[in-house]
């Protein structure tokens, strides 16, 4: 059965669902709208998330596929691409289906017996209609009520300030106690005091320190024991470093200041990122290098999109987004390979990495191999090096270097160049090995100054890319 | 403390911890700290891990030396390396199935190698095919293997000795076919070397071009300490005439096979096989019957029984244990008419009870031979009720590649038209299929509900990719 007006009223799950689909009836939130000619319809819908939200439907069936966090099913990104089709809203260029679209087509069962199909919870509530979809009505101005408002958003955010202030006090009481008692038994007692810690933090309203306090018990047990002194040692160091930074923010520099904000816990809302023109701005192709995928502490999913571009110096760039575990959805993963046509923002920074996307004009296949490692291993550390003068408290830093030899040492692996010898990530270890059987590689990783993460290499025998 | 501190001499305090080891430094890093300055243990971790920070990590003074892999093996087309890892990979894709030891199979028979970059990703399906795929994996800082030999060499009778068990057995068996004594004095001289799998593997391949003039090596051999040795080698002489063992197996036989007849007007002979008193389940019948006949020619059974082949198969037609009985006699002759009358007379699943032992046990090794048993065994047309995937999956097991087309096809379609048709069934029943038809398999199977054919069709479509070979970029 084709799609039709009717079909999506059906489908909607709630009416709330297709006026929050309406408002995405714009072509301009839609960079890609594409068809096969025989019914697969997919697109990419720009929401709140760092990258866009992709879409496919089966017209035949009305099978679908988003890869937003959404609880509701279909979501409203899936019924605005449903509707934009039905009522051929926005032109859709005529393409063969992107390895994500055939993915998911691989693992789609088809569709559900009519049996199967679920029924509405209770019949007599009345069914979702896009005839009753009314437009929001742009809200009243009352100055007097805004001044009012954000006089208490001003005295809130003072009281925040105080609360941190605070927080970061305790912590570095909490650090000084910690080195009182000595770094090498703290592996043993890290879960029981990081945990207090971080609770202490997220009361005085330092999510970012609370994050990073809270993360560090299950870093210290993915490295060996011998290591571990020495990851508490540079993780303890960093708090104590953002702790002091806050405290001294005023004599910062503005990035730096801003980054230091970011770090301690105050977000920056997509719609302000958008708004200040004085941030760093890079329009161009921008290749996909490779998608990491990790579960915090806090239950979300942290998916970081890794970006490089051929414009500004081979500028690298970083969209992070973050998903709730429990909502099960896949999350929205570019792979390697890809290039985005579009314009980024970066989050004020020091050392600008963490973007989101302004612009987005479409997203397409790379016809070529990635060549975007023109440094040689020494300058790309020397380019590190300045990034963590900078901003002492990195955490990673994007490295691609070329011509890099991966070699072996017993049983750990390092990248190699001159008399550079960088280790390799040891959880990298078996999917990395393979490298060491080719030559040269054009290596791509995450370097945190004790060990380089290896996510993508380009060789004789084809692209690496890590799993 | 006094005196200037370094950064790993601050660490070091600082892992002990300043309530056993307090820091007053003079200086820190050499070059001193402002008068009156800040100088808490967490400003002096801070400092002394940005200073270390900037130094890299120590490098090794020696790597190893790789050696370089040699492999003149093309590697698989770009194209179904994806498919491959989808295959064998991931939820409900086990990598040790039929459509994985098919895959395998083609790769090694069509002398592709998997691209080096899948291997830790396909690392259990390497594991289990590490045989044919020509993989030896070694964890991290292992030597390799010792052994001059590669997968991709030509065996010969200089290098076998250093080939992978089935390859070696798989070089003997074929040695015998065409130089039998050559063959016989390469296992002899390996033997001792040989762990019990490889010698019972040896022993089998040497029942390929069987004759008398083997009989010293195999009663030499009739002592092995391993049980599964002892046995095949009786077996293998059991199948010689004139050792004593299959003349007294005869014997026994016939005190256990009743003459009769029946019919009022036209007299017809009958042989009636009289089961001993202890073999009572259905399993255990058949392997009484697979020891006690497999061991025998038919020739010479009915030349016991003073008749004819035909005759005897005709007396023996009303009991179907004795037949069973007599269609291993002729498989441990090779036999295949005989075998072949049976299946398509009396008994059309004779193949299910060679499936119950093993054909190794009637010491059918060689592809070749497996494939004149197949002929003989299994029906152009086969009895619908009996197939299942367990049977199929046995099937594909013991045959350790595909069918002969006729029989492939009655399988599959026995398959298709089965009452449960399942992923497994399915995916066994297709990996029997020898390449001529396994296009019009993958049609078939594009019909089929996907749940059930879309691994059958997966493995489908890249074995006949495999044989198509790389596409022009």
């Amino acid at each position: 059965m084709a799609l039709s007006l009717q079909k999506i009223e059906q489908l909607a799950p709630d009416q709330a669902s297709l006026a929050a689909a309406k408002k995405l009836l714009k072509p301009s939130m839609w960079p890609t709208l594409q068809d096969n000619g025989e019914g697969l319809v997919w697109g990419e819908c720009q929401g709140s998330g760092a990258t866009p939200y992709r879409i496919a439907l089966t017209e035949a069936d009305a099978g679908y596929k988003c890869t937003c966090p959404s609880r509701k099913f279909p979501c409203k990104h899936t019924l605005a691409l449903m509707w934009m089709r039905t009522e051929r809203l926005a032109p859709f260029t005529p393409g063969t289906p992107p390895q994500w679209v055939n993915d998911w087509l691989g693992r789609r069962r088809g569709p559900a017996p009519a049996g199967a199909a679920p029924k509405p919870a209770d019949t007599a509530a009345p069914r979702p209609s896009i005839a009753a979809v009314v437009e929001d009505e742009a809200p009243v101005s009352d100055a007097q009520a805004e001044g009012r408002a954000e006089a208490q958003r001003a005295r809130s955010r003072a009281q925040r300030e105080d609360l941190i202030v605070t927080g970061i006090a305790a912590m570095e009481q909490w650090i000084t106690d910690q080195l009182e008692r000595g770094l090498a038994g703290f592996d043993q007692r890290a879960a029981q005091d990081c945990a207090t810690l971080a609770k202490r933090l997220v009361d005085a309203k330092a999510g970012g320190l609370a994050n990073r306090i809270s993360a560090l018990p299950a870093a210290l047990f993915r490295v060996p024991e011998d290591q571990r002194p020495l990851v508490a040692a540079r993780a303890l160091a960093a708090a104590y470093l953002i702790g002091q930074a806050y405290t001294r923010q005023d004599s910062l520099p503005a990035p730096l200041k801003a980054d230091v904000r970011q770090a301690v816990g105050w977000n920056l809302t997509r719609e302000a990122l958008l708004d200040d023109a004085s941030l760093l701005r890079v329009d161009g192709q921008w290749r996909v290098l490779a998608v990491r995928d990790e579960v915090q502490p806090d239950r979300l999913r942290r998916i970081e999109t890794w970006l490089q571009t051929d414009v500004a110096g081979g500028h690298f760039a970083v969209l992070i987004d973050f998903i709730p575990v429990s909502g099960g959805a896949t999350g929205n993963m570019y792979l390697p390979g890809e290039m985005l046509d579009a314009e980024l923002v970066f989050y004020p920074s020091p050392v600008p990495l963490r973007a989101q996307i302004t612009a987005h004009r479409s997203t397409r296949t790379a016809a070529d191999g990635w060549t975007g490692a023109q440094r040689s291993l020494h300058d790309a550390l020397e380019a590190w090096r300045t990034a963590l003068e900078q901003k002492p408290w990195l955490d990673t830093y994007p490295l691609a270097a070329a011509p890099v030899q991966v070699r072996a040492a017993g049983d750990r692996l390092y990248a190699c160049a001159g008399t550079i010898a960088l280790p390799l990530a040891a959880a990298s270890d078996e999917a990395v090995r393979p490298l060491s059987a080719v030559d040269a590689v054009s290596l791509f990783g995450l370097w945190d100054g004790r060990e380089l993460i290896p996510l993508l290499a380009e060789t004789t025998l084809g692209a690496w890319v890590a799993p | 403390m006094g005196g200037t501190l370094t950064p790993t001499a601050i660490l070091d305090a600082l892992m002990q911890g300043t309530g056993r080891r307090p820091l007053k430094p003079d200086g820190v890093l050499g070059e001193g700290l402002e008068a009156g300055s800040d100088t808490t243990p967490a400003r002096l971790l801070a400092l002394a891990v940005q200073a270390l920070l900037h130094a890299l990590p120590a490098a090794p003074d020696v790597f190893d030396e790789s050696a370089a892999i040699r492999d003149e093996r093309p590697i698989v087309p770009e194209d179904l390396r994806p498919l491959i890892v989808k295959l064998v990979t991931g939820k409900g894709n086990p990598p040790d199935d039929a459509a994985a030891q098919a895959v395998a199979q083609s790769l090694d028979r069509h002398g592709y190698r998997l691209h080096p970059f899948d291997i830790p990703r396909l690392a259990l399906f390497a594991r289990k095919h590490g045989d044919l795929l020509g993989i030896a994996l070694t964890k991290a800082g292992e030597e390799p293997a010792e052994g001059g030999w590669a997968v991709w060499e030509t065996l010969d009778a200089t290098n076998w000795m250093l080939a992978t068990p089935a390859r070696k057995a798989n070089f003997i068996a074929d040695l015998r076919l065409t130089d039998a004594a050559k063959a016989r004095d390469l296992v002899e001289a390996q033997l001792p070397f040989e762990k019990a799998d490889v010698r019972l593997r040896l022993i089998d391949a040497l029942g390929a071009g069987l004759s008398s003039d083997d009989r010293p090596l195999l009663e030499s051999l009739a002592g092995d300490r391993a049980p599964t040795v002892k046995r095949a080698v009786i077996r293998l002489l059991a199948r010689l005439p004139g050792t004593g063992a299959a003349e007294a197996q005869i014997a026994e036989l016939l005190s256990r096979i009743t003459p009769g007849s029946i019919g009022l007007l036209r007299k017809r002979a009958t042989l009636t096989l009289q089961m001993p008193a202890n073999v009572k389940s259905a399993t255990a019948e058949i392997d009484w019957l697979a020891t006690s006949f497999g061991g025998i020619g038919c020739t010479a059974l009915a030349h016991a029984l003073d008749m004819t082949l035909e005759a005897m198969l005709d007396a023996a037609h009303d009991d179907g244990r004795l037949l069973r009985g007599i269609a291993f006699s002729a498989c441990a002759e090779r036999n295949w008419p005989i075998l072949a009358a049976i299946a398509n007379g009396g008994l059309p699943d004779v193949w299910h009870a060679f499936l119950q032992t093993g054909l190794a046990s009637f010491g059918l090794v060689t592809p070749h031979e497996r494939r004149e048993w197949a002929s003989a065994a299994i029906p152009a047309r086969i009895n619908l009720s009996g197939v299942d995937r367990y049977l199929v999956s046995a099937l594909h097991a013991a045959m350790d590649g595909t069918l002969p087309l006729a029989q492939a096809r009655a399988v599959f379609q026995a398959a298709t038209q089965s009452r449960h048709i399942t992923a497994e069934l399915l995916t066994a029943a297709a990996a029997l299929m020898p390449h001529g038809g396994l296009g019009e398999t993958a049609a078939t199977l594009a019909q089929l509900p996907p749940e059930a054919a879309e691994r059958a069709r997966l493995m489908a479509h890249i074995l006949i990719r495999l044989k198509e070979g790389p596409r022009p970029s």
